[in-house]
């Protein structure tokens, strides 16, 4: 029986190598060293409340994405090479120009760009990468509103076609003649989209997907996973307004049964590509 | 790359979904329809009683409003009256409002000849003693306090043709800002959003649930007003920039003041009168009441009117500013413009610092700065690169604010530029309210839902203004009115020292500077003779200030009674801003003890009148009408409707959960994939 080329080989060498398997790490452990204030905001950032600290989450899964695909000399890694010398350079001299976040997203980038090369996911650890920085409430901030405009929009739509009263929208307000459900900032899909794109990303990196089917899987999360949204908004709609009585624990459980179809979607497709 | 062909029914899963959904949505519909019965919160609605007994849906018939100033106290008399002219005994609710300031201090109601003296109890005890009243077919009343500003009053057992007529008094005080002083009589409560259940809603909330009338439609409800103004000195520009007026003059400080012609449109906007004393000079007057047991004072100082150059101390501000995460970018966006219109204002003659905090805190240097533009392109220089990140740790900021050395013979201004998302309003109130000597604390609260009990709160605290600034437009008008507000100090570092007078439970604990827009009282109780001085010392732009006021027996004078209650109120005041986060039982026990025994409604104390006459049976039907309230002026129908439901999204750890049991099949497939290879 065949084993896996790259899974059980390479931890089978990691075994036997022990530590020797991770000497070309050594550049990005420098590097990782190198940006510590980075790491030091990262903390702060995370345990103060401002965000939701799941990021850490998606960093845990890069660095045991990276520990398990890494291999010596995977691909040719002087491109790669200069580009993380490059953006490292680009870190220090706009360190005290650009604000935290973005410092954060050049380290994060020098980072990816040093190993990138040595695991066979590389997009897809990159999207993880990128979804361990704190940026839902940045989201939340510069998305939010208009994904709610949008979603309010065609909820008015779907509601109206499906009832004889016609659904007014007031920016993110649906009214239905006396009855009015606000679509306010937790009602965006941010968190959904996150998870969403978590998932997706996870998924290519378990299943080896180079460049072309990562994107293309992330791209799908992304429409599925507002369609969700939007059928969410429409039976909660439903819900909230009193034109369907179900108790409250309804409420929670449409948004994940909804999430969960979105989940299953993404699943779905990553489980049946074959390279 | 290539896919394999997914198994057929899961390309119907979608399909599947809808159809699932619509089943439920159908059933759904069905089970409302019948039911008809949906969870909501409590929200206002519109009037829309359109049978024979419509008449007996407005029972309040009037509303009259007399008013007595006399120098800057004013004392109000309401006079409700209620007739019921339909055929049902009914039970009359009606919302209404008042000035935050308010000491309500009685309540009498009048059937017919007979005339009750309310009592003040308990609040619970009142609605018990007023519910077996209403249940023996009494005619009884309930003054209820809701919001420091939002009362009810509820009469039962009103018998058809009858005529009740409910009066309550209150007093409060006047402070005059910019040498204009204001009295303001409000006239009806708003609608109110409140996301709060209706199911089992308590009383203290269930008010909201209040019926409005259309916009187009005017109340049947009069509204009269009629103020007697003595100034104590000539009046000028006595004026009203809400109603039309008659004003008539009995003397150069007497002045009586009416509606020119009331309409019901009269009803829909407070009251406000506007008028200035004679005056040019720092002044501090003093009265006294001796109310038997208990002695009190009220010291006032007054700033003067023009303040010239040299009379201006040095000014010294701290400007404490968030940078947290949750000012990230719009909030923190019009806080730098702010900070920046702030800091164009000082001269050079002043000192600044600056203190950022987020999680911690830094300062622009060690102590303050003299407001150079150099320094001030500093500060802004400081200011503009931040991003906002980090916690909000108020106390620890305003801790160290507080501790940055001052030089001599400088008034400080603290200002505070935050959203106040914090959960230490308490703490923080307390903090400034012990520092209250080392200088003013203004507040400015940035973006369109800050926490203003915090804003308020802080400002209250430390005896300055708060500022809502939803935009930059909005940042540079409160900028401008805080620069006209505090340009001119006039007195700083004040201290009223007593001699040979036993003075104690003086309102507030430490005295703030004086600014020119704004004068500082002082009520306060004292025992013995009315003998010995009360010192008033500070630094003025001239140099030191003292003032002394002598107590003189002949002072005290019994048309100064309203000072018990207006002693009570500066207390309440202070309590109930803790009360309001922490509803302790020793804190409610201090609110209740102090509206027994001043005889005043607060919120844990009520006045109920009874008529133990019993004019209804038992067995017959009462019906209860909630008074429907005009639309303030300006106010949109949209204001009034359902409730306002959202449809947040699931719990972030509840879908990585699902996500991660979907992983496992990915994992699962990857497995079966290699070994099938």
């Amino acid at each position: 029986m065949e084993v896996a080329v790259v899974s059980t080989k390479n931890v089978g060498a990691r075994i036997d190598g022990g530590l020797d398997t991770y000497r070309g790490m050594w550049k990005g452990l420098l590097i990782a060293a190198a940006v510590w204030p980075v790491w030091h905001w990262y903390v702060l950032r995370v345990t103060d409340g401002s965000d939701e600290p799941w990021g850490v989450v998606a960093l845990l899964s890069a660095t045991v994405v990276i520990l398990w695909q890494y291999q010596e000399s995977y691909r040719k890694n002087d491109i790669y090479n200069g580009f993380a010398a490059s953006t490292l350079l680009c870190y220090v001299l706009l360190y005290d120009t650009v604000p935290p976040l973005a410092r954060a997203m050049l380290a994060a980038g020098a980072l990816w760009l040093t190993v990138a090369h040595q695991v066979r996911s590389a997009a897809a650890l990159g999207i993880l990468i990128a979804l361990s920085l704190p940026i839902v409430s940045s989201l939340e901030f510069f998305l939010g509103y208009p994904i709610r405009f949008v979603l309010a929009h065609c909820t008015a739509q779907i509601v109206s076609l499906m009832n004889d009263q016609t659904v007014v929208v007031h920016g993110t307000l649906l009214t239905l003649g006396q009855r009015v459900v606000a679509l306010d900032a937790p009602c965006s899909g941010i968190r959904m989209l996150w998870v969403g794109l978590f998932i997706a990303a996870l998924t290519a990196c378990i299943r080896l997907m180079p460049l072309k089917p990562t994107l293309a899987i992330v791209f799908y999360a992304l429409r599925v996973v507002f369609l969700c949204n939007l059928l969410r908004s429409v039976c909660l709609f439903y819900k909230e307004s009193g034109l369907v009585v179900l108790p409250e624990w309804t409420h929670e459980g449409i948004g994940l049964l909804c999430f969960t179809l979105a989940s299953v979607c993404i699943i779905r497709r990553g489980c049946i590509y074959e390279s | 790359m290539h896919y394999l062909t997914p198994e057929p029914p899961l390309k119907l899963l979608p399909l599947i979904a809808l159809l699932v959904a619509q089943t439920l949505i159908n059933f759904g519909t069905a089970r409302a329809q019948s039911e008809e019965h949906f969870q909501r919160t409590l929200a206002p609605y519109f009037e829309s009683s359109a049978d024979d007994d419509s008449l007996q849906g407005f029972p309040l018939k009037g509303t009259d409003v007399y008013v007595s100033i006399a120098g800057v106290i004013a004392d109000v008399t309401v006079r409700q009256v209620y007739k019921n002219e339909g055929r049902d005994t009914i039970e009359a609710t009606y919302v209404f409002p008042g000035s935050t300031r308010a000491a309500v201090y009685a309540l009498t109601m009048e059937v017919g000849e007979r005339k009750i003296v309310a009592q003040v109890k308990e609040k619970e005890e009142a609605r018990a003693t007023y519910e077996k009243a209403r249940a023996e077919g009494k005619t009884t009343s309930l003054l209820e306090q809701h919001r420091p500003n939002v009362f009810q009053t509820s009469v039962a057992n009103i018998l058809p043709g009858d005529t009740v007529v409910v009066e309550l008094r209150y007093t409060e005080l006047i402070v005059p800002t910019d040498r204009s002083y204001q009295f303001v009589f409000p006239t009806v409560v708003g609608p109110r959003y409140s996301n709060y259940p209706a199911e089992g809603a308590p009383r203290s909330e269930s008010w909201v649930e209040n019926p409005y009338l259309r916009a187009d439609t005017p109340s049947p409800a009069g509204f009269t007003i009629a103020v007697h103004l003595e100034g104590g000195l000539p009046i000028q520009a006595l004026s009203s920039s809400s109603h039309a007026v008659n004003v008539n003059y009995a003397s150069a400080s007497i002045a009586d003041v009416s509606l020119t012609n009331p309409t019901a449109r009269d009803a829909t906007k407070d009251f406000i009168l506007n008028y200035r004393l004679a005056g040019n000079q720092v002044e501090t007057g003093l009265l006294m009441f001796d109310g038997g047991n208990e002695k009190f004072f009220l010291a006032m100082i007054e700033p003067p009117f023009d303040v010239k150059a040299d009379q201006i101390p040095n000014r010294d501000y701290v400007f404490v500013l968030d940078v947290s995460g949750s000012m990230h970018g719009f909030p923190l966006d019009t806080a730098k413009q702010l900070m920046h219109q702030l800091l164009s204002t000082l001269r050079t003659t002043d000192t600044f610092n600056v203190l950022l905090f987020s999680g911690n805190s830094s300062v622009l240097a060690d102590s303050s700065l003299a407001a150079t533009p150099e320094n001030i392109s500093r500060a802004e220089a400081m200011i503009s690169q931040q991003w906002g990140g980090g916690g909000t740790e108020l106390l620890p900021a305003l801790s160290r604010a507080l501790k940055l050395p001052r030089a001599e013979n400088v008034a400080r201004s603290i200002v505070i530029v935050t959203d106040g998302y914090v959960a230490v309003e308490r703490e923080a109130f307390d903090l400034i309210r012990k520092n209250l000597s080392i200088g003013n604390v203004f507040s400015f609260g940035i973006g369109s839902s800050v926490n203003r009990f915090l804003i308020e709160g802080l400002a209250h605290a430390g005896m300055g203004e708060p500022f809502i600034v939803t935009s930059p437009q909005a940042g540079s008008q409160a900028a401008t009115q805080f620069k006209k507000y505090i340009q001119s100090p006039v007195l700083t570092h004040s201290k009223l020292q007593f001699s040979g007078v036993d003075a104690y439970d003086v309102e507030p604990e430490s005295i703030p500077d004086v600014f020119a827009a704004r004068p500082v009282y002082v009520v306060g109780k004292f025992r013995g003779k009315e003998q010995g001085t009360i010192r008033l010392t500070g630094q003025a732009g001239k140099g030191e200030f003292e003032k002394t006021l002598q107590l003189d027996p002949h002072s005290a004078n019994e048309r100064n009674g309203a000072l018990k209650y207006l002693w009570a109120r500066q207390r309440l005041q202070r309590i109930s801003d803790y009360q309001k986060v922490e509803p302790n039982s020793e804190t409610k026990r201090e609110i209740t003890t102090l509206g027994l025994t001043y005889n005043l409604l607060t919120e844990f104390t009520s006045f109920v009148a009874v008529d133990q006459s019993v004019r209804r049976n038992s067995s017959d039907q009462i019906r209860t009408v909630k008074q429907p309230l005009p639309l303030p002026e300006g106010v949109s129908e949209f204001a009034v409707g359902g409730g306002i439901s959202t449809a947040p999204e699931p719990g972030t750890w509840l879908m990585i959960i699902i996500g991660s049991i979907g992983l496992l099949f990915v994992v699962r497939r990857q497995l079966h994939v290699k070994i099938w290879k």
